[in-house]
């Protein structure tokens, strides 16, 4: 049944929906100026309107066929995917450790990760060039999975109070039924924390096949490129920008993230620990 | 099956002490119930047992082998949940093989025990359903069976009835009770309500403050507690305390108090070694002068009725009795009118006398 508003709240709905909107072509602004220039003729990025007068595929058709695009895009879901994998596990299993284990240097594991953290990765950039380079790794992938492996603080505080919020009885019904710790992290802790796991997979994915200046650092033959450091180098060359090249391989480029959000999409579901006790 | 030894066990969290000198012997096939109010250490005890808690001393021993370095998949227990603790995202079925799973089990046999648990239980129309579509009742079933499939040597429970509505407790109680018969394991019981304790018992741990105050069958705790608390804790409505003081009348010793005096046994009044007594009697033990049946005169004194309440199959009568209130049980021909005056007697021969100090029985 649709109800009357009084003109205060009806005032207060429209306030929200202008903020909404102007949120929204906020946001879609900039997609939609990338995805209509992929399709514009010529090199520049600002055309005389938003809908070009000419479509033209030839973008798209040099950015898979004269460049290694293909070849930069499976370098960034290895990196990306193995990454935020390991980054998934080392976070969540570090977590468990700090919600559910009682040990010497807990407090200050957890405060010193934070603050570890809390200073720019910019600065470390000098000590990882360095440690690559005797490593003799430097410009290979590895190195660079290497680098992005470690967890983030910020994930394991999050994740600790994901695993915090799941009944501790759970586990003690796991232990009194023969299970070890490792077992009743892998079968009771890990399912449960599903919705948490898929977030945390989303982020470390995105934040690693986006970032530009570690791996451009780190990788150093146009083989060894990823997406990101790829596409640069369409818009620094130093006579003229590519631009209409950039923003077709950008839009390719953003596939693979929106598909692994769509997917798992259906795991961020909550309620998961719904029956597991009385509540 | 097993027995369970508890020797010197004392658990104290930072300054707190909630378990102090703890020293049980729980026999093989025997369903020991540990009761008292919350905070008196009887979960932190059953803990203890089970290996989630760590005592400060003392050791534990399980079928003659000391248990206190093995953690608790290796103490061969089970352990029910008051919260049932059912892991949500498996089915009926895989929370009951969760532990012969662990064990490696083979199929075959996890099939078979699975499938027979349910039966006893009758939750086998729910073995594909995940626990958020169960009820309450259902459950708890799905947690005892998780306990009863392991075949373990003890069974832990810790107040597994009290998340249910007073009818469906009823009921468990008694399904509890009969699965007890049927596995004729060795039972530690946690509750904190006494109803539970004395009908599901073959002995009765009662503790206050992280200590025993007594271990008995049901019906001696009933018939002699060994202190005021016990006295107290057990039996609804509680026994009525008054104090009074013991005097020589005539060759018989005679306890008196603000309104009352009650002639006590001879045999029973020698161990007393202090004038100054509490009298304990519990509500069944109060007669009241219905007409049919004469007092004998000297141990009768008047009361005023203060507050009805009848239940239908009996009624209690709340009394004025000097300057105190006692609790009287009668049946349904006994009811009276608040601000009634009576004629009262105490049973002498059920009457309990405490030291009003210590608190410890008498008799």
């Amino acid at each position: 049944m649709r109800q009357k508003l009084r003109p205060g709240e009806r005032a207060g709905l429209w306030i929200s929906r202008f903020l909404i909107w102007g949120g929204l072509v906020f946001a879609l602004f900039p997609a939609l100026w990338v995805l209509t220039a992929s399709f514009a003729p010529g090199m520049a990025f600002y055309s005389s309107s938003l809908i070009p007068h000419q479509f033209t595929l030839d973008n798209y058709i040099y950015v898979f066929t004269r460049t290694d695009f293909w070849l930069w895009m499976k370098n960034s879901l290895i990196v990306g995917g193995i990454t935020a994998t390991i980054q998934m596990l080392v976070t969540a299993s570090s977590a468990y450790a700090f919600s559910r284990m009682r040990f010497p240097g807990r407090k200050f594991g957890l405060m010193g990760l934070l603050l570890l953290q809390m200073l720019p990765s910019t600065m470390s950039l000098a000590a990882i060039y360095t440690l690559l380079v005797r490593l003799h790794l430097l410009g290979s992938l590895f190195g660079l999975i290497l680098v992005f492996s470690g967890a983030s603080a910020y994930n394991i505080w999050l994740f600790k109070g994901y695993i915090d919020s799941l009944p501790r009885e759970l586990d003690e019904a796991a232990y009194a039924d023969g299970a070890t710790h490792w077992q009743v992290f892998t079968r009771i802790i890990l399912p449960l924390a599903r919705p948490m796991l898929a977030v945390q997979f989303i982020w470390s994915f995105t934040g690693i096949y986006n970032e530009y200046m570690l791996s451009s650092l780190v990788l150093q033959s146009p083989r060894t490129y990823t997406v990101a450091v790829g596409l640069q180098r369409f818009i620094a060359n130093q006579y003229s920008a590519h631009w209409t090249y950039f923003a077709a391989g950008a839009t390719v480029a953003s596939l693979p993230i929106l598909i692994i959000t769509m997917t798992l999409q259906r795991h961020l579901e909550s309620g998961l620990t719904r029956g597991a006790v009385k509540g | 099956m097993a027995d369970v030894v508890l020797e010197h066990i004392t658990k104290n969290f930072g300054s707190v002490t909630a378990v102090r000198d703890f020293n049980l012997t729980v026999h093989d096939g025997e369903f020991t119930v540990l009761v008292g109010p919350s905070g008196c250490g009887k979960t932190t005890t059953l803990r203890i047992v089970a290996g989630l808690e760590e005592q400060s001393s003392g050791s534990v021993y399980i079928g003659g082998r000391k248990v206190d370095d093995l953690s608790p998949k290796d103490r061969n227990i089970a352990m029910v949940f008051q919260n049932y603790a059912l892991y949500p995202h498996m089915n009926v079925f895989d929370n009951m093989a969760f532990g012969l799973r662990l064990r490696h089990t083979p199929p075959d046999e996890i099939r078979r025990r699975v499938n027979e648990a349910a039966e006893i239980l009758g939750i086998t129309p729910f073995l594909k359903r995940l626990p958020r579509e169960l009820s309450g009742g259902q459950r708890q079933r799905v947690a005892l069976g998780r306990a009863i499939v392991r075949r373990p040597a003890v069974f832990l429970m810790d107040e597994p009835l009290s998340n249910l509505d007073a009818k469906l407790r009823t009921q468990m109680r008694m399904e509890l009770l009969k699965l007890y018969q049927r596995l004729g394991s060795t039972v530690i019981y946690v509750t904190h309500d006494q109803v539970e304790a004395m009908t599901m018992g073959t002995r009765i741990v009662v503790m206050k403050d992280g200590e025993i105050q007594q271990v008995a069958p049901p019906q001696e705790l009933y018939d002699h507690p060994a202190n005021m608390f016990v006295a107290g804790f057990i039996g609804s409505p509680p026994m009525n305390f008054l104090p009074a003081r013991l005097r020589q009348d005539g060759g018989r010793v005679v306890a008196a108090g603000d309104g009352f005096q009650v002639t006590l046994p001879p045999e029973k009044a020698a161990l007393c070694n202090a004038a100054d007594v509490v009298v304990g009697v519990r509500p069944e033990h109060i007669v009241v002068d219905d007409g049919s049946v004469p007092l004998s005169v000297d141990g009768t004194f008047e009361a005023v009725v203060d507050v009805v309440e009848p239940l239908g199959h009996e009624v209690y009568l709340h009394l004025a009795v000097g300057g105190h209130t006692v609790t009287a049980r009668v049946g349904p021909a006994g009811i009276r009118k608040p601000g009634e005056s009576v004629r009262v007697a105490f049973d002498i021969n059920a009457v309990h006398a405490f030291h009003p100090d210590t608190g410890v029985a008498y008799f």
